[in-house]
């Protein structure tokens, strides 16, 4: 697939003829990536799959309000964090109406999710991450298993590289004193 | 090192998390179809937009022309009665009118001469009278 410049890409979007052309290309190039943000979110297939394909549809819904003072990458992960963070809440209303961890469903949900091949320690590494509150959560999935940079993560997030170090570091204790428990 | 501490799988790796086969070209396909449909509702929703802004507007022309409506329903009110009370009143006029016209008829007729007012004028009450009594006591 031949990539496409952010440039070239904002030129193409604008252009009412090319516009579709445009954000199918924007698909193929940023699909993957998104996924796997949400992905490590939601944690269960379905769900990510959900979530990606309202990413884009929303995407596509508000094109016409992207100014372009952002990269274009930035801006449609912001969009599916949103979303993220929408579906999160949906999850725990619902769990709430049913005196439910939300945590504890999605824990049990990816332990039957055909899509999760990981065994007991990487369940329970999971079930550590679960217990972080969602930004701080989606700090750590950034920093830890994407090894994004943190100027890279603060101009995603909207907050500042000093604050982005404490949270990981937060995470990262948290996760190993529930581990400690745990294993 | 902390960090090996920890049963974590490497940084970048995400071997746990597995995707269906031609997941991502699957995923551009579906979500191409999704955004016919989504486009197709878009332009359907939008012309019952457009449908629901022009009720709207009606709705608000409705409102702010109320008063010119009252106005107007006062003036047909107003109307009706004053045609009423005038065709009342005609028709007392034209009933007074027949009344009259009906005593006219009457007083008309009555000045009209009879046989019988002849009769009675050529031979007098009195005439008449006599003629009653005469002939009682001649039987």
């Amino acid at each position: 697939m031949e990539k496409i410049d952010e440039k070239e890409l904002m030129q193409m979007l604008g252009d009412e003829n090319q516009r579709r052309k445009a954000f199918d290309i924007l698909v193929k190039q940023y699909s993957e990536s998104l996924y796997w943000q949400i992905r490590k979110m939601v944690l269960c297939h379905d769900d990510a799959n959900d979530v990606l394909q309202n990413t884009f549809l929303k995407s596509w819904d508000n094109l016409n309000q992207f100014r372009g003072e952002s990269k274009i990458s930035t801006w449609l992960f912001r969009i599916a964090i949103n979303e993220t963070y929408t579906f999160l809440n949906k999850e725990r209303q619902r769990n709430q109406s049913n005196l439910t961890d939300m945590e504890d469903v999605m824990i049990q949900n990816l332990q039957s999710d055909p899509w999760f091949s990981g065994d007991e320690v990487a369940l329970k590494l999971q079930k550590a991450i679960m217990t972080l509150p969602d930004k701080q959560r989606l700090v750590f999935n950034m920093k830890y298993y994407d090894d994004m940079k943190y100027e890279d993560i603060s101009e995603v997030l909207g907050t500042s590289v000093g604050a982005l170090k404490a949270s990981y570091h937060y995470a990262v204790k948290k996760i190993e004193a529930f581990l400690s428990l745990e294993l | 090192m902390k960090q090996n501490k920890m049963p974590f799988i490497e940084p970048g790796d995400r071997t746990v998390f597995k995707v269906p086969e031609n997941y991502f070209k699957d995923f551009e396909a579906n979500l191409e179809r999704h955004l016919d449909t989504f486009e197709k509702e878009k332009v359907s929703s939008n012309g019952l937009l457009q449908v629901q802004t022009k009720a709207k507007k009606f709705k608000f022309s409705m409102e702010t022309h109320r008063p010119i409506l009252y106005i107007a329903a006062m003036f047909i009110f107003l109307l009706f009665s004053i045609s009423l009370v005038l065709n009342l009143s005609s028709d007392k006029t034209s009933s007074s009118l027949r009344l009259s016209a009906e005593s006219q008829t009457t007083s008309t007729t009555s000045s009209v001469p009879t046989a019988e007012d002849y009769l009675i004028n050529s031979i007098g009450t009195y005439g008449i009278t006599e003629y009653y009594v005469d002939s009682e006591y001649l039987k």
